[in-house]
């Protein structure tokens, strides 16, 4: 199961629904080819560490979706490194799954949001 | 995809399995190196560094298994998928599935049988005690063993008699043989059958060492000619002496000239040849003498067994 926690500096944790790692994961591949490390501290790094991808679900997710196809891997010298690291990418039917995460979520997050609109208010 | 696609690319995949195990192990080694670095960079000693790199990666081996259980969930998905696709492809060409299914059929049932003959015959030991040294002597005819079809028949008897007095090498040798009979069972309406019958000596059973069920097998004695008449004239003989000592405890004749009539209608009546009735009522008439002086307690004892 992909998890999400919030780092151990914040007292709060921050799970995440089900299925919203694949969606982080192929939103960061857009930018360009990355290895598992990179990933998880692109996450990490654009949520001010409120995201922390756990590396037993991170490992796990990127085999999964490579082998959905969303994703191909490449074993890859680091530019700045003299050594190779995996480098994943989105496939076209990567991108075609990140619109649909991504059209999902926002649904998702609509609905959320209509219903805590009134408690807010009141 | 054909099944021979199909075995290919699941052969592959075994092959390639320890591989990928190779490659996730590298690929979380090169994770962990890297967080370490990190950590030396914010002011760790490299030895700390190491530690926190882990502490902050987790259980490795554990990561490891859960990546390994998405490739098995993977590989069960696909299997399910490819048999799905092989059950519609079968459905779509019955004629091809009937050929295919009654060869597989075939094949197993023909598999089975042989593999149930070799097992009985070859690998299964014979149901006797030390089975492993039993052997079959037979005679032969300018080199091929007098047996089977080709020549009916094993070793004559002079010849087992000349086995069994010459070898050394055998705890003993028995004689048997066997043919097809006509078998007609106690229930008289019973239709008789043809059966497997054997004839064998007493020994036979000592050599194999078989016990009956029920009941027991018969003796060597019993196996010499004659012993039968004895032993039923003796057991009749039994029989009238307790019957001439009733006799004489009651005062009744022993001479009983109706009953004997009787008998001798009897014996008549049951005679179906090839003895003449008058000759077999010759038998009978001094079987019956003897017995009616052994009432008398009239016969001369010289066997020492019976009589006083």
């Amino acid at each position: 199961m992909p998890t999400i926690m919030a780092p151990k500096k914040t007292p709060s944790r921050t799970e995440l629904l089900q299925g919203t790692l694949d969606m982080l994961i192929l939103r960061t591949l857009l930018f360009g080819p990355a290895h598992g490390h990179q990933i998880a501290k692109h996450i990490q790094r654009t949520t001010d560490d409120v995201l922390q991808v756990e590396h037993g679900s991170l490992y796990p997710a990127l085999h999964r979706m490579e082998r959905k196809g969303w994703l191909a891997a490449k074993w890859e010298l680091a530019k700045d490194r003299n050594r190779e690291f995996k480098y994943y990418r989105l496939t076209p039917a990567g991108r075609k799954q990140l619109v649909r995460e991504e059209s999902r979520w926002k649904q998702l997050a609509a609905a959320v949001a209509t219903v805590l609109r009134p408690a807010q208010e009141g | 995809m054909s099944v021979r696609d199909w075995l290919r690319s699941f052969a592959t995949r075994l092959s390639r399995r320890r591989a990928r195990e190779d490659e996730l192990a590298r690929e979380l080694a090169a994770h962990l190196s890297l967080e370490a670095e990190e950590q030396q960079e914010s002011g760790l000693a490299v030895d700390e560094a190491h530690y926190a790199a882990r502490r902050a990666f987790g259980n490795s081996t554990l990561v490891q298994e859960d990546v390994r259980e998405v490739w098995n969930v993977m590989w069960l998905e696909r299997f399910a998928r490819d048999v799905k696709y092989a059950a519609r492809s079968l459905r779509k060409s019955p004629g091809f599935a009937a050929v295919a299914i009654l060869t597989l059929a075939l094949g197993i049932g023909a598999n089975t049988a042989i593999f149930s003959a070799i097992n009985a015959l070859m690998l299964q030991p014979l149901p006797f005690a030390a089975a492993d040294q039993l052997v079959r002597i037979n005679s032969t005819i300018n080199g091929v063993p007098i047996t089977g079809f080709a020549y009916p028949g094993g070793p004559s008897l002079l010849d087992m008699r000349d086995f069994a007095e010459n070898s050394h090498s055998f705890q003993k040798i028995v004689v048997y043989d066997t043919w097809r009979k006509n078998v007609s069972f106690g229930d008289s309406a019973a239709e008789p059958e043809q059966m497997q019958v054997g004839l064998v000596p007493a020994s036979y059973f000592e050599a194999l060492e078989i016990q009956p069920i029920i009941g027991r097998l018969f003796t060597e004695e019993e196996n010499q000619e004659g012993q039968g008449f004895v032993a039923l004239i003796s057991a009749r003989a039994q029989a009238a002496q307790e019957i001439g000592k009733l006799k004489r405890s009651t005062s009744l004749p022993v001479y009983e000239p109706n009953r004997e009539r009787v008998i001798f209608e009897n014996v008549r009546a049951a005679n179906k040849g090839p003895l003449p009735d008058i000759e077999l009522m010759h038998i009978y008439e001094r079987i019956i003498d003897v017995m009616r002086a052994l009432q008398k307690d009239e016969l001369a004892s010289n066997t020492g067994k019976t009589g006083k």
